[in-house]
C-alpha cells in the first residue's frame, strides 16, 4: 500500500502547490520520481482499467499493446478489468520486459501459472470514491506518459521533493523557465532552501513548454 | 564447421593436436555437442580437476554464419562445483571466429603433469600450443594486453584469470568482446577451473583469411535472416527495452513484485533498488557518455545491444555494462546501491575470472556470516581481492556460496546441487523455483529461458492458470532452452519468437537453408529433448537422485516479505519434471 502522505489531517494549513514551467527536454529527469512513485488523485474504489483510461487519460489500445505488466499493490494484474483499486494503493506500470520473469509476469502471461502466489485475484466489489493512487511508471512509460501526468500535478513527500530537487538542481537551472510556489514566483536558486513538510504531501505540478 | 579440435594436453611428450570428422556428433552444436561428447565420453563418476574431465568449447549451429544474434559460444564439462554436467555460455567474439575456422568445437582432454602453463595459438594454418610462464597469474585484462602486442588486435581470446588456475569452482572462462576486452563469461559451474586443471592459461584466434560460413542455400537464407532481423528489431523487448536500459530493466519491476532477493534472501524488497535500476544505470551511463555507454552490443553481428560500457565519474573506462544479475548478486543481494562500486565489482570479477552471479550469492553469505556488514561497498570489495589474492580466505569465498556457507556454519545458503541461485526469488515465482530445483545445471535461471515453449508447443497445450502446471511448463522451458542454446542464438530472441510466429519461422528456415535440412518445431523439441536426456543421464551415472533436485529447507519455512510466502511445490512435483 501507498505511505499515507495525504491523509495527515492533523495539518492545518493547506499543502504547498509548486508549480514549474521548464522545456521539454527536461522530461528525463523526473522519470526519477517516478520509479519512487507518485501520489495522484483519483476515482478509487473503480478498476484498474477505469483507473489507466479515465484517471490518466489512456486509450485501451495504449494498455492492451503498451502496458504489459500491471502490479496492484505488488501483485501481478492479468485482468485490468476485474482488478480493483482502493484508496491508497500503489500500481506499478511496465512496457515489456525480457526474461523469463518479464515473460511470467506479464498481464495474461502463458506463463502466469508460475507466478500464481503473486497474481492479484479480480474483485467485483466496485464502490467509486473520490481518493489517491501511488503510482509508479518504470522503463519506457514514464517517457511516453509521464509529461502528461505531471503536466496534471502530482503529490510526493516533502522530503522526496527536496531530494530531487537537490540532486536535479543543475538541471533545473539550466532548462526551468519559472517556478511558483502557492501562485508566488520564486528564485530558481532558493528552492532549496525552502522548507518543505517533510512526511506531509506537496503538490508538484510541472509544465512543459 | 565440421571438425572436431582434439588436443590432448596430457599426451607424453608435451600436448597432442587431433583434428577428427565430427562422426556420431555431426549435425550438432553448441549445448547438444558439448552436452553430448561430456555425456559419452567423460567418466561421471571422475574428478572434475583430474585428467579424465573433457572441457569442450562449442560455436553454435548458426555461429559464423551472417545470421543476427548468432554469437553464443558454449562451454561444456563435468563441473567442479555442481558434480554434475555443466554448460555455460558466452557471448563475444570467439564463437564466430572458431566456427569460420572450421570448427565444430575444441576439446581439451587429459592434464599435463609437467607445471607449465600452456596457450594454445589458433588460425587457417593449424594449431601451436606454446609454454608460457610469463602468464601466470596474470588478470585476464593484462593477459589479454599482453597478447594483443604478441599477436595483435584482430585476435579473439579465451582466458582465464587468477581463479582458473587456483582451481577455485567459481572461476569463469573468459571470451574477449568486439574491443578485444575480457568482458564475456562463460560463468556458471566452474568451468574456469576446468581449464585451469589442463593448464591452459588462453586460446588465441586469429579467423584472418577465413570467410563467414555459406549457407547450402544462400537466397533462402537470406531472406529468412531478413526476415529474423526485422522481427527481433520490431519487438519492444528487443528493439527497444533491452537496447535503452539493458538486462538491469527487470530490477524494478522484479522488486516491485517481491521477488527481488536482498540480503541474502532474506526480504523480497530492496529498499535502495531505484539507485541501482536499470532506468538510473541507464541516464548515468548517457550522462558521463564515452563510445558504446549506454547501448552496445556484446558481438559482431549483435542487433538487440543489451550492452554497454560503464565509466567512471572521470570518464574512464572500469568495465563492461553491468547486467541484471551482477547489479543484484554484488547489489541489491548484499545492501548495496551504488553502481560505481558495483560496477568496480564486476571488474575485479572479470579480471580475476570468477562468475558474477556465484561470488555476489558468496559475498551475500559472507555478509551473513559477519565478515562484512550488509551495505559495506568497501567491505564487499576486500573479500573479492582476498579470492583474486588467493589468501586462505580468499579460497574458501572463491569455492562458492555453498562451500563459505559450511565453512561459517550459516544455514541461509542459496544454493541448487551446489551453485548459487540468480537474481530471483523462488518463493515469490515459483515456477522458477522449479527450474532451480530440478536443473542438470544446479540452481540456474537461464536453464528455463527460452520462453518459446507455447511457440514451439513443447508438451502440447498447458493451461496456463493452472497452478499445478509449474512442473509442466518448467519442463517446457528447459526443453526449449536446450534448443536455442544448440544454435548459438542469444537467448534473448525468445521474445521476439514468442510473440511472432513469423520470427519464430524465420530462425528455422535459417537452419534449413544453411544445412539443407527440413527441421520443423517438432525436429527442434526432440533436440532440446536428447540434449536433457543426455544431461540428466551423465548426472544420474554421476551419483545424483532426485533428492538434489530440492531447493534449500529455508525458502518452505522462512516466509518472505512482503508477499510473506514460502515454496510449496511438493517434491512430487518436482519429481515429476523429467517424466516425459
Amino acid at each position: 500500500m501507498a505511505p499515507d502522505i495525504a491523509k495527515d489531517h492533523t495539518r492545518t494549513a493547506p499543502e504547498p502547490h509548486l508549480v514549474l514551467h521548464t522545456n521539454s527536454d527536461l522530461a528525463i529527469i523526473f522519470h526519477d520520481l517516478f520509479q519512487e512513485g507518485v501520489l495522484v488523485d483519483a476515482k478509487v474504489g473503480t478498476t484498474v482499467q477505469t483507473f489507466l483510461c479515465e484517471v490518466l487519460g489512456l486509450t485501451p489500445q495504449y494498455v492492451e499493446e503498451r502496458i504489459q505488466t500491471i502490479f496492484l499493490n505488488g501483485k501481478a494484474v492479468d485482468d485490468p478489468l476485474s482488478a480493483v483499486i482502493a484508496d491508497h494503493a500503489a500500481i506499478a506500470l511496465s512496457a515489456a520486459m525480457p526474461g523469463l520473469l518479464g515473460a511470467t509476469l506479464r498481464k495474461g502471461s502463458y506463463y502466469a501459472a508460475m507466478r500464481g502466489e503473486i497474481s492479484h485475484e479480480g474483485e467485483n466489489n466496485l464502490h467509486p470514491h473520490e481518493g489517491k493512487v501511488l503510482l509508479k511508471l518504470f522503463n519506457l512509460i514514464p517517457g511516453e506518459i509521464g509529461s502528461f501526468i505531471l503536466g496534471r500535478g502530482v503529490w510526493l513527500k516533502g522530503d522526496s521533493l527536496k531530494k530531487f530537487l537537490e540532486k536535479r538542481l543543475l538541471r533545473l537551472l539550466e532548462g526551468c523557465l519559472r517556478a511558483d510556489i502557492d501562485g508566488k514566483s520564486v528564485d530558481l536558486k532558493k528552492l532549496l532552501q525552502q522548507e518543505w513538510p517533510a512526511d506531509a504531501a506537496v503538490f508538484l505540478r510541472v509544465c512543459f513548454l | 564447421m565440421d571438425q572436431l579440435l582434439r588436443i590432448d594436453m596430457g599426451a607424453q611428450g608435451g600436448p597432442k593436436v587431433t583434428v577428427t570428422e565430427p562422426g556420431e556428433y555431426e549435425g550438432l552444436g553448441g549445448r547438444a555437442l558439448t552436452s553430448a561428447i561430456i555425456s559419452k565420453e567423460v567418466p561421471p563418476l571422475c574428478h572434475p580437476l583430474g585428467a579424465d574431465n573433457k572441457l569442450v568449447i562449442a560455436p553454435g549451429l548458426l555461429s559464423g554464419t551472417a545470421a543476427a544474434m548468432s554469437g553464443r559460444l558454449s562451454i561444456g564439462c563435468k563441473s567442479p562445483l555442481t558434480g554434475g554436467i555443466k554448460e555455460a555460455n558466452a557471448g563475444g567474439q570467439p564463437s564466430q571466429m572458431i566456427a569460420r575456422l572450421g570448427y565444430a568445437a575444441i576439446v581439451l582432454e587429459g592434464k599435463p603433469e609437467d607445471g607449465s602453463l600452456y596457450k594454445i595459438f589458433i588460425n587457417k594454418d593449424g594449431v601451436k600450443i606454446i609454454p608460457d610462464g610469463s602468464l601466470k597469474m596474470l588478470g585476464n585484462y593484462d593477459l589479454v594486453d599482453k597478447l594483443k602486442g604478441e599477436y595483435g588486435d584482430k585476435i579473439g581470446v579465451i582466458s582465464i584469470g587468477p581463479a582458473g588456475e587456483m582451481k577455485m569452482s567459481a572461476a569463469s572462462i573468459a571470451c574477449t568482446d568486439m574491443e578485444v576486452r575480457p568482458t564475456r563469461h562463460a560463468g556458471r559451474g566452474g568451468v574456469g577451473a576446468v581449464m585451469g586443471a589442463k593448464a591452459v592459461k588462453a586460446i588465441i584466434i586469429d579467423d584472418a583469411g577465413m570467410k563467414m560460413r555459406s549457407p547450402k542455400d544462400s537466397k533462402a537464407f537470406q531472406e529468412a535472416n531478413k526476415k529474423w532481423v526485422e522481427g527481433i528489431r520490431k519487438h519492444p523487448v528487443t528493439g527497444q527495452g533491452l537496447p535503452t536500459y539493458g538486462t538491469n530493466i527487470l530490477t524494478n519491476v522484479i522488486n516491485e513484485a517481491g521477488g527481488y532477493p536482498t540480503h541474502n534472501f532474506m526480504w523480497g524488497r530492496f529498499e535502495g533498488c531505484t539507485k541501482i535500476s536499470g532506468e538510473t544505470q541507464a541516464e548515468l551511463e548517457n550522462a558521463r557518455g564515452g563510445e558504446g555507454s549506454a547501448t552496445h552490443g556484446c558481438h559482431r553481428g549483435c542487433i538487440i545491444r543489451c550492452s554497454g560500457t560503464f565509466y567512471d565519474k572521470d570518464g574512464q573506462y572500469i568495465t563492461k555494462q553491468p547486467e541484471y544479475e551482477t547489479v543484484w548478486s554484488h547489489g541489491g543481494n548484499c545492501g548495496i546501491d551504488d553502481l560505481d562500486a558495483i560496477a568496480m565489482l564486476d571488474r575485479l570479477d572479470d579480471d580475476f575470472g570468477l562468475d558474477t552471479i556465484e561470488m555476489g550469492a558468496t559475498v551475500g553469505v559472507a555478509m551473513e556470516a559477519g565478515l562484512a556488514k550488509f551495505g559495506d561497498t568497501q567491505g564487499a570489495i576486500n573479500l573479492v581481492k582476498e579470492v583474486g589474492k588467493g589468501t586462505p580466505l580468499g579460497r574458501i569465498l572463491g569455492n562458492g556460496a555453498a562451500v563459505t556457507g559450511k565453512v561459517f556454519g550459516i544455514e541461509r545458503v542459496p544454493v541448487v546441487k551446489g551453485q548459487a541461485m540468480p537474481a530471483y526469488d523462488p518463493r515469490t515465482v515459483q515456477g522458477i523455483g522449479v527450474t532451480y530445483a530440478t536443473s542438470t545445471m544446479g540452481a540456474d535461471h537461464t536453464a528455463g529461458y527460452a520462453v518459446t515453449a507455447n511457440i514451439l508447443g513443447v508438451g502440447g497445450k498447458v493451461d496456463p492458470l493452472k497452478p499445478e502446471g509449474q512442473a509442466e511448463l518448467s519442463r517446457n522451458l528447459q526443453i526449449a532452452t536446450a534448443a536455442v542454446d544448440s544454435t548459438g542464438m542469444c537467448l534473448f530472441v525468445a521474445f521476439a519468437v514468442l510473440d511472432q510466429p513469423e520470427t519464430f519461422q524465420s530462425l528455422i528456415d535459417m537452419i534449413n537453408s544453411f544445412y539443407g535440412l527440413k527441421l520443423t518445431a517438432d525436429d527442434v523439441t526432440a533436440l532440446g529433448k536428447s540434449v536433457l536426456k543426455n544431461e540428466k543421464d551423465f548426472n544420474l551415472r554421476a551419483g545424483f537422485t532426485s533428492k538434489h533436485d530440492r531447493l534449500p529447507e529455508f525458502f518452505k519455512k522462512e516466509p518472505l516479505p512482503p508477499h510473506d510466502i514460502v515454496f510449496n511445490v511438493s517434491d512430487k512435483d518436482l519429481d515429476s519434471v523429467f517424466n516425459w
